[in-house]
């Protein structure tokens, strides 16, 4: 099976959300205000979707939702023991 | 016991005038029904149309009356009763359990009973007594119910921009010039505040509810900080939309309930109320800590804490007596307001 490298995916989502203008993987979201709190729930639903995984409370925060980059690291620490 | 009511449906023809409307252009007002109009929209009881008639001849009609600015998301047409009341209440997002119907034909009530049969059913020959109904009198009448009309009817304009703005939902944001006013609670606000308190459910830090004695007494406590939001936008008032509790201590200022009303949801009120907190410890120099109750509808709260920077101070996943986790500021960096908004202070 094909894997969409998981940055580009979450940049996809984004971007059908309409927030894809000049985001890049390393945007600060939080500055950009690309990322509002309801916003941040339609991602964590999204990214528990798309990678069949569940967050921990403790992965859903500041550092970790930064950057496109820091949330696909988060995303990979669970997704990497099934490949 | 039945819930009140929030939306009243109107019929047209032999109902809020005498004759029908096709066969005859000089229809008349029914008795008094322009005072009863005022008082229910004074009430904060919306009002909507659901009528078998040809739309702009009706609409032209009450035009001529002076009495259509009272009707949100009218419904005229030749489609059944039942389906323009679930077409209102999904327009409106409440459920249809607070709404009444109030009809001269038997038959379109008996149709209305039996499709939704939550729906209170009114015979317009008992017009008169509407104002008398237990069902159609609120307990309190606060600014905000006497506004709530114009407040969805400002939304409505707000949805049709949103939905024809060609941009990012910032960008969007940007351009409705919005205000958000932080006051102390004064004891006028203690009816909305109570109201609020019982409403909110996802945009809410604890769920608990407060007593109005309870409320009341937070104003005049020298431990706590208690405040309103109140936003505007160059559409209109959004209304008193948002709470929050502090309790002040030697050297902790801790958030006791943050909440706000739906319909904000998607403007960032949360983490603009944060950002003031978070900047009121700093001055204050104080540690800056969260109660918070998983209630199972209000994750997009939780989220809202942890994106600003809140972290839980107890082991990971074990919330503690009554579900509460507590959680502690601990960003970094100076915080700072939503570009899209301003932010205004107000002392008593």
């Amino acid at each position: 099976m094909c894997y969409m490298d998981t940055r580009e995916k979450i940049i996809e989502f984004f971007k059908s959300r309409g927030k894809g203008d000049g985001l890049t993987y390393d945007t600060d979201l939080f500055k950009g205000g690309y990322v509002n709190s309801l916003f941040a729930l339609e991602m964590v639903v999204f990214l528990e979707e798309t990678f069949k995984i569940k967050l921990k409370n403790k992965d859903i925060n500041e550092k970790n939702f930064r950057t496109i980059d820091s949330i696909a690291s988060v995303v990979e620490k669970y997704t990497q023991g099934d490949r | 016991m039945s819930k009140k009511i929030k939306c009243l449906v109107w019929d047209l023809d032999n109902t809020i005038w005498d004759g029908v409307l096709l066969e005859d252009r000089n229809v008349v007002l029914k008795e008094g029904i322009t005072d009863i109009l005022e008082e229910l929209d004074r009430r904060g009881i919306l009002l909507s149309i659901a009528s078998r008639n040809d739309r702009d001849d009706a609409m032209r009609k009450l035009k001529e009356f002076g009495i259509d600015e009272y009707f949100i998301y009218p419904q005229i047409g030749w489609g059944s009763k039942a389906e323009s009341i679930r077409e209102i209440a999904a327009s409106l997002n409440i459920g249809t359990d607070t709404f009444a119907f109030i009809d001269d034909q038997p038959s379109e009530r008996e149709e209305v009973k039996f499709v939704l049969p939550e729906v209170m059913t009114i015979d317009a020959a008992e017009y008169k007594d509407l104002l008398h109904m237990e069902r159609l009198t609120p307990r309190f009448i606060t600014e905000d119910s006497r506004m709530r009309r114009k407040m969805y009817q400002a939304d409505l304009e707000r949805k049709t921009a949103e939905s024809s703005f060609k941009g990012s939902s910032e960008e969007f944001l940007a351009t409705l010039g919005m205000e958000l006013t932080v006051a102390p609670v004064e004891k006028g606000d203690l009816e909305r505040v109570e109201e609020l308190t019982i409403r909110t459910n996802q945009l809410n830090s604890t769920g608990l509810t407060y007593s109005y004695e309870e409320l009341e007494s937070y104003i005049t406590s020298k431990d706590h900080i208690f405040l309103i939001a109140e936003l505007k936008d160059k559409f209109g008032p959004y209304g008193k939309i948002g709470l929050v509790l502090l309790e002040e201590k030697k050297d902790e200022l801790r958030i006791k309930l943050l909440l706000m009303s739906c319909r904000v949801m998607t403007r960032g009120i949360g983490s603009a109320l944060l950002v003031y907190v978070i900047k009121l410890a700093a001055q204050k120099g104080k540690r800056l800590v969260a109660d918070f109750i998983d209630t199972g509808r209000n994750r997009v709260m939780y989220i809202t804490y942890k994106l600003m920077g809140f972290e839980e101070t107890g082991p990971d996943e074990s919330p503690g007596e009554n579900g509460m986790i507590e959680l502690e500021y601990r960003g970094s960096g100076e915080k700072e307001y939503p570009s899209y908004l301003k932010f205004i202070l107000k002392s008593s």
